[in-house]
């Protein structure tokens, strides 16, 4: 075989593997900002029976915070699932949500806002234009930690997700209490909060997709007062208006919660903790058995494995 | 047209960045193979200006000025060694005078960017001491990449020309080519003109062998910068950010630390050897596996090669035939005998040669501090040396023992490594206090949970140690003589090409960089 002939197959055999990395590692539903995460949380999800849940939670760390599926099939028997995950932007959200419909076929999906008002950049530098277009070629070089996803037994034992994932169903149990002795962050303000453009475009993404999928959307704001505020309150209101998505907006509703930010949250008002956690997933159990037609699976033959995960947790009594 | 400036401003040529190793060279390569043979040398002088321009723009002026600095003062000393009329005592006076003033003119760049702030800090402190008014008014000037290198470059080059063991050159093409050959441009190796011009300015077609080897030395960098050090170096940084820690946490520091800057320093000499092989020039290697060195003089002649080989030849043997230094120990000898006065020569010599060392560095007294520590441990080898020899004959230990071996290394590795934490502290009071908490502070479980919030995760751990292995079974078999990549050649096509690509997807899957990642400095760059 000629010198040359020999480069040129190697330079083609290259970039055919390049080309076969980069599919098996892009995301299937457009860009991502956290691939690890995501990857994570969808593995962690295809230790689900296929096509058994009803509800999905999705966001950032303010949703595995705050809605603890295991609480609402204690309470109101539906089985859901908590799709958020530290940092997450929409984007992440986004592509999680999309993938889920491979093993499920849920009929509501609430998602909690702090993602929608963070920018939703997918960690690209916007002026590094060749290096763009080189990862758009190839997204294998965006994407290349996707390994970090993959963790040995030994490790997810330890792993304060991990080790509970199946049991809690992607919550995060935290009994810490750090208070927080702010203002009332809800106070009027008139401060333009607009949702920032690049998260725009995932959460019609998110319209488009559960409407596609006949998933009733739901927008909720987790009680948040180191994060959360009058303006983006606004923001987020207009854009559920405009959409005509339900929006419940959990900030303004601490008194019917009960909610007390001396007791209820683990980080100085920023997510609350378990006690907060529980108040906020009986109110959201309440609204969803009031609103929307959930059935309860509770006695349910196909759906023994939720109890026995209720009980090995221990938190919620029935 | 936005596009274009945003492309420009983004071009980053580092050794570790893409568009230095997938864009820049490739496309030179290109153009050099298009050119004709007597437009190449000027084709990468072009190269050598956008390469050199993307770093430090207008100062530019500073590499010229150097080049023609030398280029002149080479003819001078030529023509003067040429002069009949004169005395071969005046000539050689002469000639010195010539060379000494050029050293100090292509001195002056180098002191005035990158010295001045340290001097006249240093004489505000020491006016302090002695109640006289002085002020320094800090200058921040802008330091040209590289200025450290080019000008023990030029250095090297006049006294070559004076010692007359290279001929001035005469075609200033070739003493600017010298100058900037953007592959040595940010870290060296230091070269010189008498090996460098003997391929630089030939100007051969690019050989498919040259650039399959080029390439593959291109990717060995690539692995030890980008899987090892970079993944280390956030680590690095969490630990020498000025607090004190608890002595496990300092050990890691320092271990860590000598990992990053080898792994470094050693990856991106193997980038620049690569790129200048691509080009049918051959550089000095700077590395010979340096921790199976036998002691510290052994370990500096198989680290920074060319910088100990220059302090060597341009600095130790001045100093050691110096009129001054002889006359000294002369009267050393008679004072205290000749055994004392054997001593003095090579260890003033050997003090001045880590002075320079440190010096080199940067303005900072923790490299002066990490030059003399060095300078302590080779001037106790030097007095000590036969001693352990006979101590190790007479407990009948043989020094190609297993056990001895492993020894010295342990030994050789903690010495390096705490000379590396003087080097890397922000000062030398906090260095010093972090080699102190090794001693008095030490508590394993602390690391145990500190390894979890030094900015790495459990990947980036396993895939650093993974890559030290992997560095350190090629460095035995190097040092056993055995090449990996001849033995490599001889294999059928389809197993070369297997290896490639795993070597090739090993960077690009575990390399630190990207996304989730902030891109790390080259260490050496800012020397």
């Amino acid at each position: 075989m000629g010198n040359r002939l020999k480069y040129i197959l190697f330079i083609v055999g290259f970039l055919l593997l390049l080309s076969a990395f980069s599919y098996a590692v892009a995301p299937k539903h457009g860009e991502v900002y956290n691939i690890t995460q995501v990857r994570m949380k969808m593995q962690a999800l295809k230790a689900e029976r296929p096509f058994s849940l009803d509800l999905l939670f999705s966001g950032d760390s303010e949703s595995y915070r705050a809605f603890s599926p295991l609480q609402l099939w204690a309470e109101q028997g539906i089985p859901s699932y908590n799709l958020g995950a530290s940092a997450l932007r929409l984007c992440d959200c986004y592509e999680i949500l999309c993938e889920s419909g491979n093993s499920q076929s849920p009929k509501v999906v609430m998602l909690e806002t702090d993602a929608i008002m963070a920018e939703s950049g997918t960690h690209k530098d916007e002026e590094d234009i060749l290096t763009n277009c080189v990862e758009d070629l190839f997204p294998i070089f965006h994407y290349h930690i996707f390994y970090k996803s993959y963790l040995p037994e030994a490790i997810r034992k330890k792993d304060l997700y991990w080790k509970d994932a199946h049991i809690l169903k992607g919550f995060l149990v935290e009994k810490m209490v750090r208070p927080y002795f702010g203002p009332d962050y809800m106070a009027e303000d008139k401060r333009l909060s607009p949702i920032p453009e690049s998260s725009l475009f995932y959460l019609n993404g998110i319209k488009d997709y559960c409407a596609k999928k006949r998933i009733s959307l739901i927008l909720v704001s987790a009680p948040s007062a180191a994060t959360w505020n009058e303006g983006k309150h606004e923001a987020v209101a207009a854009w559920a208006k405009e959409n005509d998505i339900p929006y419940l907006d959990l900030n303004l509703l601490t008194e019917e919660l009960d909610l007390d930010w001396n007791e209820d949250t683990m980080d100085e008002g920023n997510h609350v903790n378990f006690s907060g956690s529980e108040k906020v997933t009986k109110y959201i159990g309440e609204y969803l058995r009031n609103n929307y037609a959930l059935e309860d699976h509770r006695g349910d033959e196909d759906y023994e494995d939720w109890e026995i995960n209720r009980e090995k947790a221990g938190l919620y009594r029935i | 047209m936005m596009a274009f400036w945003s492309i420009l401003a983004n071009f980053d040529l580092t050794y570790p960045s893409w568009k230095f190793f997938a864009l820049f060279l490739p496309v030179l390569a290109v153009l050099w193979q298009l050119s004709p043979a007597k437009w190449r040398r000027m084709l990468l002088l072009a190269a050598d200006m956008v390469f050199f321009w993307s770093f430090s723009g207008i100062l530019v002026v500073f590499l010229l000025y150097s080049s023609l600095l030398s280029f002149g003062i080479g003819l001078w000393l030529k023509k003067v060694g040429q002069r009949t009329d004169l005395k071969r005592k005046i000539k050689g006076k002469l000639k010195k005078k010539i060379l000494i003033a050029g050293i100090l003119l292509l001195l002056m760049p180098l002191i005035g960017l990158k010295y001045m702030d340290f001097i006249g800090l240093n004489l505000v402190r020491l006016s302090h001491l002695f109640h006289v008014g002085f002020d320094w008014k800090i200058l921040n000037l802008a330091v040209p990449v590289g200025i450290s290198y080019f000008t023990l470059e030029g250095i090297s080059y006049l006294t070559d020309v004076y010692r007359e063991s290279i001929e001035a050159e005469d075609d200033f093409l070739s003493i600017f080519l010298f100058f900037s050959f953007f592959p040595k441009l940010l870290e060296g190796p230091i070269t010189r003109y008498g090996e460098l011009s003997e391929t630089l300015n030939v100007a051969k077609p690019i050989s498919g062998e040259n650039l399959a080897k080029g390439y593959q030395r291109i990717l060995w960098g690539l692995f030890k910068k980008l899987v090892i050090a970079d993944h280390l170096a956030p680590a690095v940084d969490i630990l020498f950010q000025g607090n004190v820690l608890d002595g496990s946490l300092s050990l890691a520091a320092g271990v860590f630390f000598v990992f990053q800057q080898y792994m470094d320093f050693s990856g991106s000499i193997d980038i620049v050897i690569g790129a200048a092989g691509i080009f049918g020039v051959k550089l000095n290697e700077n590395f010979r596996q340096p921790f199976f060195a036998k002691n510290v003089s052994d370990f500096w002649r198989r680290w920074h090669i060319t910088l100990g080989t220059w302090l060597k030849d341009y600095v130790f043997y001045p100093v050691s035939v110096s009129k001054g230094l002889m006359k000294l120990t002369k009267r050393v000898k008679q004072l205290f005998g000749q055994n004392v006065s054997r001593l003095l020569a090579p260890s003033a010599a050997l003090f001045c040669v880590w002075l320079c060392n440190g010096l080199w560095h940067g303005p900072r007294w923790t490299y002066i501090a990490y030059g003399l520590y060095h300078f302590s441990w080779i001037f106790l080898e030097n007095l000590f040396g036969d001693s352990f020899s006979r101590f190790y004959k007479f407990i009948k230990l043989s020094e190609s023992s297993l056990a001895l071996r492993i020894f010295r290394g342990i030994k050789l590795f903690l010495i390096v490594m705490v000379g590396e934490m003087i080097f890397r502290a922000d000062s030398l009071s906090f260095g010093l206090t972090l080699i102190w908490q090794i001693f008095t502070n030490f508590h394993w479980k602390v690391l145990i949970d500190g390894l979890g919030l030094l900015g790495m995760d459990v990947w980036d751990y396993w895939t650093a140690a993974a890559g030290l292995i992997i560095v350190l079974i090629v460095s035995i078999l190097k040092e056993r003589g055995y090449s990996i990549r001849e033995k490599l050649m001889a294999c059928p096509v389809p197993v070369r090409f297997a290896f490639w690509y795993a070597a090739i997807f090993i960077v690009i899957v575990f390399g630190a960089y990207g996304s989730g990642y902030d891109a790390a400095g080259m260490i050496y760059a800012k020397f």
